[in-house]
Protein backbone atom coordinates (compact mmCIF):
# COMPACT_ATOMS: atom_id res chain seq x y z
CA UNK A 1 0.00 0.00 0.00
CA UNK A 2 2.82 2.49 1.21
CA UNK A 3 4.56 1.36 -1.81
CA UNK A 4 2.05 2.10 -4.59
CA UNK A 5 1.02 5.57 -2.88
CA UNK A 6 4.85 6.57 -3.08
CA UNK A 7 4.65 5.71 -6.99
CA UNK A 8 1.75 7.75 -7.35
CA UNK A 9 3.21 11.01 -5.97
CA UNK A 10 6.50 9.84 -8.56
CA UNK A 11 4.10 10.54 -11.32
CA UNK A 12 2.64 14.10 -9.98
CA UNK A 13 5.23 16.27 -11.70
CA UNK A 14 4.59 19.70 -11.76
CA UNK A 15 4.34 21.15 -15.37
CA UNK A 16 5.41 24.60 -16.26
CA UNK A 17 4.70 26.43 -19.58
CA UNK A 18 7.20 26.59 -21.52
CA UNK A 19 6.32 30.11 -22.95
CA UNK A 20 5.83 31.16 -19.76
CA UNK A 21 9.33 30.55 -18.69
CA UNK A 22 11.19 31.36 -21.66
CA UNK A 23 10.17 34.38 -22.79
CA UNK A 24 12.10 34.21 -25.99
CA UNK A 25 10.58 31.07 -27.40
CA UNK A 26 7.37 32.91 -29.56
CA UNK A 27 4.22 31.60 -30.66
CA UNK A 28 4.05 32.07 -34.35
CA UNK A 29 2.18 30.03 -37.54
CA UNK A 30 5.05 30.65 -39.77
CA UNK A 31 7.40 28.37 -37.55
CA UNK A 32 6.50 24.74 -37.63
CA UNK A 33 9.80 23.43 -35.97
CA UNK A 34 8.23 25.16 -32.57
CA UNK A 35 5.30 23.98 -33.19
CA UNK A 36 5.81 20.52 -34.04
CA UNK A 37 6.73 20.13 -30.24
CA UNK A 38 3.22 20.37 -29.42
CA UNK A 39 1.67 17.65 -32.12
CA UNK A 40 2.00 14.34 -31.66
CA UNK A 41 3.30 12.12 -34.38
CA UNK A 42 -0.05 11.95 -36.12
CA UNK A 43 -0.23 15.73 -36.45
CA UNK A 44 -3.19 15.83 -33.58
CA UNK A 45 -2.24 19.02 -30.89
CA UNK A 46 -1.20 17.70 -27.35
CA UNK A 47 -3.62 18.65 -24.71
CA UNK A 48 -2.74 21.30 -21.93
CA UNK A 49 -3.20 18.59 -19.17
CA UNK A 50 -0.42 16.48 -20.81
CA UNK A 51 2.03 19.72 -22.16
CA UNK A 52 1.80 21.62 -19.17
CA UNK A 53 1.29 24.97 -20.80
CA UNK A 54 -0.93 27.62 -19.36
CA UNK A 55 -4.27 28.51 -20.94
CA UNK A 56 -2.95 31.52 -22.23
CA UNK A 57 -0.59 30.20 -24.46
CA UNK A 58 -2.49 27.50 -25.45
CA UNK A 59 -4.95 29.04 -26.94
CA UNK A 60 -2.11 30.98 -28.85
CA UNK A 61 -0.69 27.78 -29.63
CA UNK A 62 -3.61 26.00 -31.11
CA UNK A 63 -4.49 28.84 -32.76
CA UNK A 64 -0.90 29.23 -34.72
CA UNK A 65 -1.03 25.08 -35.35
CA UNK A 66 -4.41 25.54 -37.01
CA UNK A 67 -3.37 28.35 -39.41
CA UNK A 68 -0.12 26.32 -39.90
CA UNK A 69 -2.09 23.69 -41.01
CA UNK A 70 -4.35 25.57 -43.73
CA UNK A 71 -1.56 27.41 -45.09
CA UNK A 72 0.36 23.22 -45.62
CA UNK A 73 2.71 24.10 -43.13
CA UNK A 74 1.86 21.27 -40.89
CA UNK A 75 -0.48 18.20 -41.34
CA UNK A 76 -3.46 18.00 -40.52
CA UNK A 77 -2.92 14.11 -40.37
CA UNK A 78 -0.63 11.79 -41.61
CA UNK A 79 0.24 8.03 -41.21
CA UNK A 80 4.01 8.60 -41.60
CA UNK A 81 5.91 10.65 -39.15
CA UNK A 82 6.96 14.25 -40.41
CA UNK B 1 -4.09 51.90 -41.56
CA UNK B 2 -3.65 48.20 -40.53
CA UNK B 3 -0.59 45.59 -40.74
CA UNK B 4 -1.93 42.85 -41.93
CA UNK B 5 0.78 40.27 -43.72
CA UNK B 6 -0.24 37.58 -46.34
CA UNK B 7 1.31 34.21 -46.73
CA UNK B 8 0.74 32.33 -50.42
CA UNK B 9 2.34 29.38 -52.01
CA UNK B 10 2.63 29.81 -56.13
CA UNK B 11 2.54 26.59 -57.91
CA UNK B 12 6.32 25.66 -58.09
CA UNK B 13 6.23 24.50 -61.75
CA UNK B 14 6.35 28.14 -62.83
CA UNK B 15 9.40 29.52 -64.79
CA UNK B 16 11.44 31.63 -62.34
CA UNK B 17 9.53 34.86 -64.86
CA UNK B 18 6.48 33.28 -63.84
CA UNK B 19 7.04 33.30 -60.21
CA UNK B 20 8.27 37.46 -60.06
CA UNK B 21 5.26 38.00 -62.14
CA UNK B 22 2.71 36.62 -59.76
CA UNK B 23 4.72 38.24 -56.98
CA UNK B 24 4.77 41.65 -58.87
CA UNK B 25 1.23 41.76 -59.31
CA UNK B 26 0.47 40.99 -55.91
CA UNK B 27 2.47 44.05 -55.07
CA UNK B 28 0.77 46.33 -57.67
CA UNK B 29 -2.13 45.28 -56.00
CA UNK B 30 -1.20 46.38 -53.12
CA UNK B 31 0.34 50.01 -54.48
CA UNK B 32 -2.81 50.59 -56.11
CA UNK B 33 -4.74 50.21 -53.24
CA UNK B 34 -3.04 52.86 -51.21
CA UNK B 35 -1.09 50.41 -49.35
CA UNK B 36 2.62 50.23 -48.41
CA UNK B 37 4.70 46.95 -48.34
CA UNK B 38 7.06 46.67 -45.10
CA UNK B 39 8.55 43.54 -46.41
CA UNK B 40 8.51 40.90 -49.32
CA UNK B 41 9.81 37.63 -48.73
CA UNK B 42 10.44 34.82 -50.41
CA UNK B 43 10.41 31.31 -48.50
CA UNK B 44 11.36 29.35 -51.70
CA UNK B 45 10.46 25.87 -52.55
CA UNK B 46 9.28 24.02 -49.75
CA UNK B 47 7.15 20.63 -49.08
CA UNK B 48 4.35 20.98 -48.87
CA UNK B 49 2.98 19.22 -45.14
CA UNK B 50 0.37 17.37 -47.60
CA UNK B 51 -0.73 17.81 -51.55
CA UNK B 52 -2.87 20.77 -53.03
CA UNK B 53 -3.59 20.45 -56.49
CA UNK B 54 -1.71 17.46 -56.51
CA UNK B 55 1.22 19.34 -56.02
CA UNK B 56 3.85 17.83 -53.13
CA UNK B 57 6.08 20.89 -53.29
CA UNK B 58 4.84 24.88 -52.90
CA UNK B 59 6.81 28.18 -53.61
CA UNK B 60 5.81 29.70 -50.80
CA UNK B 61 5.92 33.88 -50.89
CA UNK B 62 5.29 36.09 -47.78
CA UNK B 63 3.66 39.98 -47.94
CA UNK B 64 4.43 42.35 -45.07
CA UNK B 65 2.33 45.44 -45.81
CA UNK B 66 0.02 48.14 -44.26
CA UNK B 67 -2.88 49.90 -46.13
CA UNK B 68 -6.92 50.37 -45.13
CA UNK B 69 -8.92 47.14 -44.65
CA UNK B 70 -10.26 47.07 -48.37
CA UNK B 71 -7.29 45.84 -49.22
CA UNK B 72 -7.63 42.52 -47.65
CA UNK B 73 -10.53 41.74 -50.28
CA UNK B 74 -8.97 42.77 -53.16
CA UNK B 75 -5.87 41.24 -52.25
CA UNK B 76 -8.02 37.57 -51.62
CA UNK B 77 -10.24 38.24 -54.32
CA UNK B 78 -7.49 38.00 -56.93
CA UNK B 79 -5.62 35.30 -55.13
CA UNK B 80 -8.61 33.02 -55.56
CA UNK B 81 -8.72 33.89 -59.25
CA UNK B 82 -5.38 33.36 -60.16
CA UNK B 83 -4.70 29.86 -60.74
CA UNK B 84 -1.17 30.01 -60.04
CA UNK B 85 -1.83 30.57 -56.62
CA UNK B 86 -2.39 27.74 -54.58
CA UNK B 87 -3.29 29.23 -51.18
CA UNK B 88 -3.02 31.98 -48.63
CA UNK B 89 -4.04 32.99 -45.43
CA UNK B 90 -3.80 36.49 -44.30
CA UNK B 91 -3.30 37.51 -40.85
CA UNK B 92 -3.83 41.03 -39.29
CA UNK B 93 -0.63 42.10 -37.37
CA UNK B 94 -1.72 44.95 -35.44
CA UNK B 95 -4.89 47.60 -35.66
CA UNK B 96 -3.27 50.93 -35.99
CA UNK B 97 -0.48 51.84 -38.30
CA UNK B 98 0.49 54.94 -39.36
CA UNK B 99 3.13 56.38 -41.63
CA UNK B 100 5.62 57.53 -39.03
CA UNK B 101 5.68 53.99 -37.41
CA UNK B 102 6.81 53.04 -41.21
CA UNK B 103 8.96 55.40 -41.21
CA UNK B 104 10.84 54.54 -37.64
CA UNK B 105 10.69 50.88 -39.09
CA UNK B 106 12.29 51.08 -42.33
CA UNK B 107 15.61 51.98 -40.35
CA UNK B 108 15.76 50.16 -38.02
CA UNK B 109 14.57 47.04 -39.12
CA UNK B 110 17.24 46.64 -41.73
CA UNK B 111 19.71 46.70 -39.02
CA UNK B 112 17.90 44.48 -36.97
CA UNK B 113 16.55 41.72 -39.24
CA UNK B 114 19.86 40.70 -39.15
CA UNK B 115 19.80 40.05 -35.52
CA UNK B 116 16.00 38.71 -35.28
CA UNK B 117 17.67 35.96 -37.85
CA UNK B 118 19.70 34.73 -35.42
CA UNK B 119 17.70 34.76 -32.82
CA UNK B 120 15.40 32.52 -35.14
CA UNK B 121 18.19 30.28 -34.92
CA UNK B 122 18.64 30.24 -31.13
CA UNK B 123 15.42 30.05 -30.77
CA UNK B 124 15.07 26.57 -32.37
CA UNK B 125 18.11 25.40 -30.69
CA UNK B 126 16.88 26.39 -27.39
CA UNK B 127 13.56 24.80 -27.97
CA UNK B 128 15.20 21.96 -28.55
CA UNK B 129 16.81 22.09 -24.85
CA UNK B 130 13.70 22.64 -23.30
CA UNK B 131 12.23 19.29 -25.06
CA UNK B 132 15.00 17.44 -24.17
CA UNK B 133 14.60 18.61 -20.47
CA UNK B 134 11.47 17.28 -19.35
CA UNK B 135 13.18 13.91 -19.75
CA UNK B 136 15.81 14.17 -17.38
CA UNK B 137 13.47 16.06 -14.77
CA UNK B 138 11.99 13.46 -14.92
CA UNK B 139 14.69 11.03 -13.61
CA UNK B 140 15.85 13.64 -10.79
CA UNK B 141 12.01 13.79 -8.96
CA UNK B 142 11.87 10.16 -9.26
CA UNK B 143 15.38 10.28 -7.48
CA UNK B 144 14.14 12.85 -5.37
CA UNK B 145 10.99 11.73 -4.33
CA UNK B 146 11.46 8.60 -2.28
CA UNK B 147 12.95 10.55 0.33
CA UNK B 148 10.61 13.12 0.20
CA UNK B 149 8.34 10.23 0.41
CA UNK B 150 10.10 8.76 3.51
CA UNK B 151 8.71 11.45 6.03
CA UNK B 152 5.56 10.84 4.02
CA UNK B 153 5.67 7.17 5.11
CA UNK B 154 6.42 8.11 9.06
CA UNK B 155 3.02 10.29 8.85
CA UNK B 156 1.30 7.34 7.49
CA UNK B 157 2.24 5.12 9.98
CA UNK B 158 1.51 7.09 12.89
CA UNK B 159 -1.85 7.89 11.48
CA UNK B 160 -2.51 3.96 11.45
Amino acid sequence: MVVRRRRRRVFHRRKICRFCADSSLKIDYKDPKTLRYFVTERGKIIPRRISGNCAKHQRQLSLAIKRARHIALMPYTTTTTF
Amino acid sequence: MRRYETLFIVDPELSDDGLKEVAEKFKDIILADKGHIIKYDEWGKRKLAYPVRKREYGFYILLDYCGPSDIVNELERNMRIDERVLKYITVKLSDSFDMEDLEKMKEPEKSAEASTENEGTVKSDESEGVTAEPESTEETSERDDPSTGEPGEEEVDSGQ
